[in-house]
């Protein structure tokens, strides 16, 4: 018996000793994979919801984390003329509970936001176990996210520090003037019934909770309007969880009318997702409530923030064209 | 859990039952993998669970009450004088056959109502309305239980072996249940045999460090074939599969190729997966594949080739077809007038059509299944029948049919004719498969090659090399194999330096290269849809 | 056992019955022969073989033929 729990003994630390070479591997091997700036062309998934790498540390105030509906209806250069704080789209097409949770981590490592901003949308749907499995490995090794950059790998990766330069103007916002207008007959009709939110989608909204705490950030999960993509069921789910687990929740679909959006104008695609003029008015009635409800810094005429002027500028710009 | 190769099954159900039979007491254990099974299936296919049920509640009962008239006569053939004894064995053969045949229609009729009805249904609407009838029959759909392919193969072959008084009919229901639904076999395979398998579902062996060891090895290179090489090659064989109008005859063969390493790596890899992970808890499964792309003649690629599948077919369907009553008869008046080589072969070549008839049927609803069937038919019936001739041709050439110059044309023929038939296999349709085929004779430019349009069908040059290394690390273990050296044993006979260095470089090889990650989107488990 | 032998090299000239010990696992007899094969051994031993019987234990090699034949004779 005694010589059977030294033997038991001998492979667990046989085990361990393999899996600590093989973590110790993977972590050396990183570096050489990690793309060396944060365009697509240098490799980073998602570009364009990583423009922030490329900002000044620390000097956002305000994340919103989401899909495709987030990158369309939020645009932080109007949101900076009207309350001089700053913000950041981080939003990828169909995203996923996962994802978002992924992009927290990425995001607190170099910033200290004030508030995050999270999409309903990708709170209340599935995350499939899939996503999930590799969110997980890449939160340990990040290898896993970045692997297929072997076919990418050169020289430079060997020895090449990562100096990030791509920083959006539109600060992750993607303007659309396209209008297709919406059928909002039976919109947000309301119903006492309610619709089941996967488990794993609530194990990551839980765990951006926790790290929102743990950075001081205000978390606020706001339903940003669309058609099609939300309704009372969801409503009602996302109610019930932000009142679980203490999370506020800001329903912009019950607002439409204070924010004045007009679904015949307003859209680019029949009420999935919003365009420039829905966003330029979402973007105004958030930017208000974010400023009286959480405390965010005012930094018009701050010298430091100087390049969100010139943004601006170029901004408006590129409006007017 | 959509298939063995998804992370949800290798990293965290297979750990989380391993974990759960390891601390359970010996006897316990197989209630483990029973409840495992089960929540495996659930998972998957939900309520319709019931239908595995109530499959291995009739194979018991019908088991045990063919089991009860087996003793029944043995007791009465024991009693009778010597001249009795062949009236009470024909008395009873009536009752006896009388329960297999419930047995095998239940189980048979479910399989084909459940996976034929909506073939059948159309397929008749079809004649009828080419006779200028208005009548339709209901073209039925339904929903199809994981595995049911599978495990109806082998709950036949228990009763038929019940039947035959080769094996004893199990008076366990619980390890009868486990034969059936197996979790790690249950999907896919491999078709087990009750002889072979059950009397290892009951033991509980321990998790022992060897086979946890072994079997975790086997499961990553099962996956290594799977993401590397069925996965990465996903884009160019669905592109050119759906859309082979567009694309010149070089490319098609192209495909072809791909298609067939691709079903290859995914089913012999998913089958290193299933069968590691019964070696962790001690249970050896049956292999299914052993190099078959080293044979000489298609008869024989079927011995290497999901090979539980072929002795199945051979053991339940040739043999005794070829050997019933009239065939017998038939066969002995054939020799007569056709000599020995070729008047066996009426009785047997009609046993022949119905194997690959069942076998091509088996694989799905659809024509291009049943052609694929009878092509392979066709091919091993024309190798028996040209057998003299060739015989007496490589005499008169004086071509030494051992000499390695002609083993090698018999392995380049087989390997063309192979890839010709997964063509079929894997083409949208009977007629799509024909159109293809066709392309690939009359339209075959090497335009695309030339030009590079090749690496622009979603797979690229270094995928290609990556591709083309992990076919040649296939295709060295498998003459390893094939000279009967095991690459596990020999990696753990090495010193712990070089055997890490080896499983290092295996995971590290599977996590860069592996087709994984939001740029793919992998095969589907291709047998799980049989 | 000489007329086994006969049989054999008929259905099969290239293959040494005297020492091949594994005809099925081996693959050299295929199940096309192994029916030949039966249809000559029912018709010179005057025996009958049953499907089950057909398992590579029986017919691995001549002297495994050889004793199924001969066990077969006697039940007969």
């Amino acid at each position: 018996m005694k010589r059977l729990k030294a033997l038991n003994l001998h492979l667990a630390l046989r085990g361990a000793a393999f899996f600590l070479i093989l973590a110790a591997l993977l972590h050396l091997l990183w570096p050489i994979f990690r793309p060396k700036n944060n365009t697509q062309a240098a490799g980073q998934y998602y570009a364009e919801a990583h423009g922030f790498l490329a900002e000044p540390e620390d000097t956002i105030d305000v994340f919103f984390i989401g899909d495709s509906m987030t990158y369309s209806a939020y645009t932080p250069m109007e949101m900076w003329a009207e309350q001089g704080f700053t913000s950041y789209v981080c939003a990828i097409g169909s995203g996923r509970m996962n994802y978002a949770y992924e992009l927290l981590c990425e995001i607190v490592e170099c910033q200290s936001p004030r508030v995050v901003v999270l999409e309903a949308h990708v709170a209340t749907r599935g995350t499939p176990a899939k996503n999930a499995f590799l969110t997980e490995a890449t939160l340990w090794f990040p290898i896993f996210r970045y692997h297929d950059r072997w076919k990418s790998l050169t020289l430079d990766d060997l020895t090449g520090s990562v100096t990030y330069t791509n920083t959006k103007l539109d600060k992750g916002f993607r303007m659309n003037h396209k209008v297709g207008a919406a059928d909002a007959e039976g919109y947000m009709e309301e119903t006492e019934q309610s619709a089941s939110v996967s488990l794993i989608t609530q194990l990551y909204l839980l765990r951006c909770r926790a790290l929102c705490a743990a950075n001081g950030i205000q978390l606020i999960v706001v339903a940003t309007p669309s058609t099609k993509n939300w309704n009372y069921r969801l409503h009602n789910a996302m109610e019930q969880m932000a009142r679980n687990y203490g999370i506020d929740f800001l329903d912009l679909d019950l607002m439409t009318d204070e924010i004045g959006i007009d679904w015949d104008t307003d859209s680019r695609d029949g009420g999935d997702h919003l365009n420039y003029y829905g966003a330029s008015k979402v973007s105004a009635y958030m930017s208000g409530y974010l400023a009286e409800h959480y405390d965010l810094p005012d930094h018009r005429g701050d010298g430091a923030y100087a390049a969100w002027d010139e943004d601006l500028e170029a901004y408006q710009k590129e409006l007017a064209e | 859990m959509d298939s063995y190769c998804s992370p949800l099954y290798f990293a965290f159900f297979l750990p989380v039952v391993v974990l759960l039979y390891a601390v359970m007491p010996q006897r316990h254990r197989w209630k483990v993998l029973l409840l495992a099974s089960w929540a495996f299936f659930w998972w998957i296919s939900g309520k319709l669970l019931v239908y595995l049920l109530l499959s291995i509640l009739a194979v018991h009962y019908l088991g045990l009450w063919m089991g009860s008239l087996l003793t029944e006569r043995d007791g009465m053939v024991r009693a009778a004088e010597r001249s009795e004894r062949k009236a009470i064995r024909a008395a009873y053969v009536g009752k006896l056959r009388a329960v297999l045949a419930a047995g095998i229609l239940f189980h048979l009729g479910l399989l084909l109502v459940l996976k034929y009805a909506a073939f059948f249904g159309s397929n008749i609407n079809t004649m009828l309305s080419a006779l200028g009838l208005r009548w339709s029959v209901p073209e039925l759909q339904f929903a199809l239980p994981i595995g049911i392919s599978f495990y109806t193969l082998q709950a036949v072959s228990y009763l038929i072996d019940v039947y035959r008084g080769t094996i004893p009919p199990d008076r366990n229901l619980g390890r009868l249940a486990l034969y059936m639904s197996f979790f790690p076999a249950l999907m896919e395979g491999p078709i087990c045999r009750y002889s072979d398998t059950a009397s290892q579902l009951l033991e509980g062996r321990p998790v022992a460090w060897h086979n946890l060891t072994f079997g975790i090895q086997r499961i990553l290179w099962g996956l290594t074939k799977k993401m590397v090489v069925a996965d990465r090659l996903n884009p160019l064989i669905k592109e050119v599969f759906s859309n082979y109008q567009n694309h010149t005859g070089a490319a098609v063969a192209l495909a072809m190729v791909c298609y067939t390493c691709q079903l290859y790596t995914e089913f012999s890899g998913t089958m290193d997966v299933v069968i590691g992970s019964a070696e962790i808890f001690g249970i050896t499964l049956p292999e299914n594949f052993r190099q078959p792309f080293f044979s000489h003649t298609i008869s024989e690629f079927w011995t290497r080739w999901h090979i539980t599948l072929g002795t199945w077919f051979r053991d339940y369907i040739f043999y005794p077809v070829s050997l019933s009553g009239p065939m017998k008869k038939l066969t002995s008046s054939a020799r007569k007038k056709l000599g020995n080589h070729f008047g066996p072969l009426i009785a047997s070549s009609f046993a022949l059509f119905c194997v690959w008839f069942s076998n091509g049927l088996w694989h799905g609803a659809g024509w291009n299944y049943i052609f694929f069937g009878l092509y392979h038919f066709g091919l091993i019936l024309c190798g028996s029948l040209f057998e003299p001739l060739s015989r007496s041709l490589a005499g008169k050439l004086h071509i030494d049919r051992q000499g390695k110059p002609w083993r090698a044309w018999q392995l380049a023929r087989t390997v063309v004719l192979v890839n010709i038939g997964e063509l079929f296999f894997r083409a949208e349709g009977l007629r799509a498969g024909m159109r293809m085929f066709r392309r690939m004779v009359t339209h075959f430019s090497l335009a695309p090659f030339l030009d590079g349009r090749v690496l622009q069908m979603g797979v690229d040059g270094k995928d290609f090399v990556i591709v083309g290394v992990t076919m040649a690390l296939v295709l060295g273990v498998s003459l390893l194999h094939e000279r009967g050296i095991s690459v596990r044993a020999w990696v753990a006979a090495r010193k712990t330096p070089v055997r890490w260095a080896c499983y290092y470089a295996l995971i590290l090889f599977l996590i860069i290269f592996g087709a994984y990650g939001s740029a793919y989107s992998p095969v589907d488990p291709i047998y799980a849809g049989f | 056992m000489e007329e086994l032998y006969e049989i054999l090299e008929g259905i099969q000239p290239e293959v040494d019955f005297r020492t091949a010990a594994n005809l099925i696992d081996g693959h050299l007899l295929d199940s096309l022969s192994i029916i030949s094969l039966i249809a000559e051994l029912e018709d010179t031993f005057d025996i009958s073989v049953p499907a089950v019987e057909i398992v590579p234990r029986n017919f691995n090699s001549a002297a495994a033929i050889w004793v199924l034949v001969q066990r077969l004779q006697e039940e007969g």
